[in-house]
């Protein structure tokens, strides 16, 4: 199963290495929602390091959508969806495969958009780097698991850029919390944190298993 | 696996909801043979050969690859299949060679690279290697699609309307493929409209006719005219 988890994977990067299509366009969407955030509200220097956060991790959310609709839009294209059904491989080597496929992408999203971050919020990133490549690793992590599970529900609707967000923004709404209180406690605006550090840590885990656990019968027809 | 079918389905019979999309249908692909199977658009032969590699699971009745139910096959009965569609399953935006070397590795083929390289010699694809796929001609990407069906080097070769949107010369070379992996022992299902094409590679003909197999046959010295007769005659009954 690894070794056709690190086959469906590195075909993945190659694609995207190749296409860069998944990585651009959410960049551009966390990019310009930034932008939209930092001109319509006109905050000062303590409210924007207080919120800056919460609009780091919507961006991140919608931009995120945009990306893990191409995960499974790939394979719909030309029948390699039915393809992979026929290989001889467990049907969770797909899942894993697309799921480490995915954090790195998020993970190079969140990368991406840091510095452009910093500069419109005036918030202090470089002393917490560390805390906050944390954060966006897991912050990556649940979001991939459910965001792969549900990219291929809805690959196979018509309704396929509508339905992802339906599906994905509700269930990762704890994720989504727990980054923005988590990222704030590194930003040095929130006193305590443990909690949601925890919260974090323990969706992950019972996402990726339950999705891990469920991926193969969202693919059979 | 002497004298045993490569695909034996018994009592097929699928619902999707009210619609029949096949009804008690018993069909046999004997080792080493080519059954063609028609129809018109709708009989059913499309649900008949997703149901036959395992893409569609529930199902009434009993499908048989190499003796091995496959409902209840593991993972690893797959790699006897081999299946060609009318949809390349292959990735645009990879090369030739990339898609090829994807999906040896993915079946577990020993030395992809030496048979990747092999294929596309074989397929006459070699200076095409390093283009993607999505810059190939139509006949190419069929030829590409077929090296990806062979690459685990299968027992049994599903083909689903092979020849839509190929030109002659690529008809061509696809019954001869066909022809030569069933003369080196491999079996064949192919479902096609085309009844020269389709009688041109087949040791056995059957039609399918709203869910219902109405005519099963060896080909025999059955000629194209006989057949479209025959086939004339089961669609209007």
């Amino acid at each position: 199963m690894i070794s056709a988890a690190i086959t469906i994977l590195w075909k993945d990067l190659k694609i995207e290495l190749r296409t860069k299509e998944a990585v651009s366009a959410a960049f551009v969407f966390c990019v310009l929602t930034l932008v939209i955030f930092n001109f319509a509200l006109d905050m000062n220097s303590d409210e924007a390091r207080r919120l800056g956060a919460g609009f780091f991790w919507v961006a991140f959310a919608f931009g995120g959508i945009l990306a893990l609709n191409r995960s499974f839009a790939i394979e719909k294209e030309t029948g390699c969806s039915r393809a992979l059904m026929l290989a001889p491989v467990d049907r969770s080597a797909i899942f894993l495969g697309k799921f480490i496929a995915n954090i790195i992408f998020m993970f190079l999203i969140e990368l991406l958009v840091l510095p452009l971050f910093t500069i419109f919020f005036d918030v202090p990133t470089g002393r917490a780097i560390g805390t906050l490549l944390t954060i966006f690793i897991l912050g990556a992590v649940g979001f991939s698991a459910v965001g792969t599970l549900f990219s291929a529900v809805a690959a196979n609707t018509r309704m396929r850029e509508l339905l992802l967000p339906i599906l994905l923004l509700p269930v990762t709404i704890p994720a989504l919390i727990a980054a923005v209180e988590t990222t704030s406690w590194a930003l040095g605006t929130e006193m305590s944190v443990s909690f949601w550090f925890k919260l974090l840590i323990v969706y992950d885990a019972v996402f990726a298993t339950a999705c891990f656990l469920v991926f193969e019968y969202v693919l059979e027809e | 696996m002497a004298g045993e079918a490569a695909l034996s389905c018994t009592g097929v019979t699928k619902r999707f909801g009210r619609f029949v999309a096949l009804s008690n249908v018993a069909l046999r692909v004997p080792a080493s043979t080519c059954v063609t199977l028609f129809g018109h658009n709708g009989a059913g032969k499309s649900t008949l050969l997703n149901i036959s590699c395992g893409l569609i699971r529930s199902y009434e009745g009993s499908v048989d690859v190499f003796g091995v139910d496959q409902r209840t096959a593991g993972d690893n009965q797959r790699a006897a299949i081999g299946f060609v569609s009318h949809q390349t399953f292959l990735y645009d935006d990879l090369t030739a060679r990339d898609n090829l070397r994807f999906w040896a590795r993915l079946y577990g083929v020993r030395g992809p690279v030496q048979r990747t390289d092999e294929l596309l010699e074989r397929f006459d694809l070699t200076a095409k290697a390093g283009a993607t796929v999505r810059s190939l001609s139509r006949g190419m990407k069929q030829r590409m699609a077929l090296a990806r069906a062979l690459v685990h080097q299968p027992q049994l070769l599903l083909l689903d309307e092979p020849y839509t949107g190929l030109d002659e010369a690529a008809c061509e070379m696809l019954s001869a493929l066909i022809r030569g992996f069933v003369g080196a022992g491999g079996s064949a299902l192919v479902t096609t409209h085309d009844i020269d094409r389709g009688l041109g590679v087949a040791d056995r003909v059957s039609i399918l006719d709203r869910g219902r197999l109405v005519y099963d046959s060896p080909r025999g010295n059955l000629t194209t005219e006989t057949f479209r007769q025959h086939y004339r005659k089961m669609l209007s009954a």
